[in-house]
């Protein structure tokens, strides 16, 4: 009985570490199925113009970047950049006006199988114009004109008064 | 002693005066006092953002004052953000002089655009910060001065009157791979009942140079 579990045990450690050997062996090939993806700008902000980039490798025919992540359709093909066999694609898409600030990471799909995440930071902006100014030079009146005509009727109305209650020279026609 | 001229001259001036003051007082009292902000006419709209940008952007640095010589603006600014409601924060109106720069962006002189806003009135001094930035044309000059005491030129290539029930955010704010500059102020028809100016006035400019 002892020895059916010493043998059992044993079995464990070796499968583990096969197991262990074969993960170990299969990292690097993993890493290496992972396209180089850039985006430009980064960050952008909505309504902007953004280019995604992907090496997928040799023997690629095509690659689609998936834009349902940052609201755009679900699969946009990328175009060649230089010689179609350089494994390399482009897109430029405008990013939604309504995309929310924060980082998003659309897929791209490469047709050898590969496939991996692009990072979009989203700067935010304001959501519309400025409310700048509380209307003072389109509402207030009163230019200087006014203060010029009110000191006319003043000076109009001492005028008067001197006229009222000037004394006639004696003699003279009234 | 006053004789018979004297005095009839003195009753037709004062009736002349009299006259002359209330309708001169009638007619001020109606008028605006400093008029409407300047709107920019719509050939000053264009897009003057040509041909590809090669000279080498500013590193970061956080604007302090802005100069426009044809508008004779020379104002402090301070950085802000976004209000909670999505809009930008702008100085309170008690500062009708300041202008604010939105420090969620890039610097002046940085890839980008960097904006500015700036009131275009206010009932302490009237005219504000960005009054007459409606009577900017292309060609017209923009200094920036940073905190790195570069001082960084724009030229003018764009003004604009947006209605802000359309206002075009794409056009306005997103990037550019130019270094480029945007102020905004109200302008436009002002709705009395809302208190609010219907438009926006946004002048458009680039990245021409650094000096200091």
């Amino acid at each position: 009985m002892r020895l059916l579990s010493s043998a059992r045990a044993a079995c464990c450690v070796c499968g583990a570490l096969v197991a262990g050997l074969m993960l170990a062996n299969a990292a690097p090939a993993m890493a290496s199925q992972t396209p180089r993806i850039t985006v430009s700008p980064n960050p952008s902000a909505p309504g902007t113009a953004t280019t995604f980039d992907v090496l997928c490798g040799a023997n690629t025919t095509s690659a689609t970047l998936l834009g349902a992540a940052i609201g755009l359709s679900a699969q946009i093909p990328m175009h060649h950049v230089m010689v179609p066999t350089s494994g390399e694609f482009r897109v430029t898409v405008t990013l939604p006006v309504t995309i929310m600030p924060g980082t998003h990471r659309p897929s791209i799909d490469c047709s050898n199988g590969f496939s991996g995440f692009a990072v979009v930071r989203v700067s935010p902006i304001p959501g519309h114009g400025a409310v700048t100014g509380d209307g003072t030079t389109s509402t207030q009146t009163g230019t200087p004109l006014t203060e010029i005509g009110l000191g006319a009727i003043a000076v109009g109305v001492l005028a008067g008064a001197a006229a009222l209650f000037l004394r006639p020279r004696a003699g003279s026609a009234r | 002693m006053a004789d018979f001229g004297t005095r009839l001259w003195l009753t037709c001036l004062s009736a002349t005066l009299i006259a002359g003051g209330v309708v001169g007082a009638s007619i001020g009292s109606r008028q605006l006092r400093w008029g409407a902000p300047p709107t920019p006419p719509s050939w000053a709209s264009r897009n003057g953002l040509h041909g590809t940008w090669t000279g080498k952007p500013l590193d970061r640095s956080v604007p302090e004052m802005i100069r426009i010589p044809r508008i004779r603006v020379r104002a402090k600014t301070v950085a802000l953000g976004l209000n909670r409601n999505g809009t930008a924060a702008v100085p309170p109106l008690t500062e009708p002089e300041l202008a604010s720069w939105f420090d969620r962006g890039p610097t002046p002189g940085q890839r980008g655009t960097a904006v500015f806003f700036g009131h275009v009135d206010a009932k302490r001094v009237g005219p504000a910060v960005f009054y007459r930035i409606g009577m900017l044309r292309p060609g017209d000059l923009i200094f920036v001065t940073l905190r790195d005491r570069k001082v960084a030129a724009f030229r003018v290539y764009s003004v604009a009157l947006y209605q802000k029930s359309a206002f075009p955010t794409a056009t306005v704010y997103s990037y550019t791979r130019w270094p480029t500059l945007r102020l905004i102020t109200c302008g436009g028809a002002f709705d009395r009942r809302t208190h609010h100016y219907l438009g926006n006035i946004v002048v458009f400019a680039k990245f021409v140079g650094a000096g200091g």
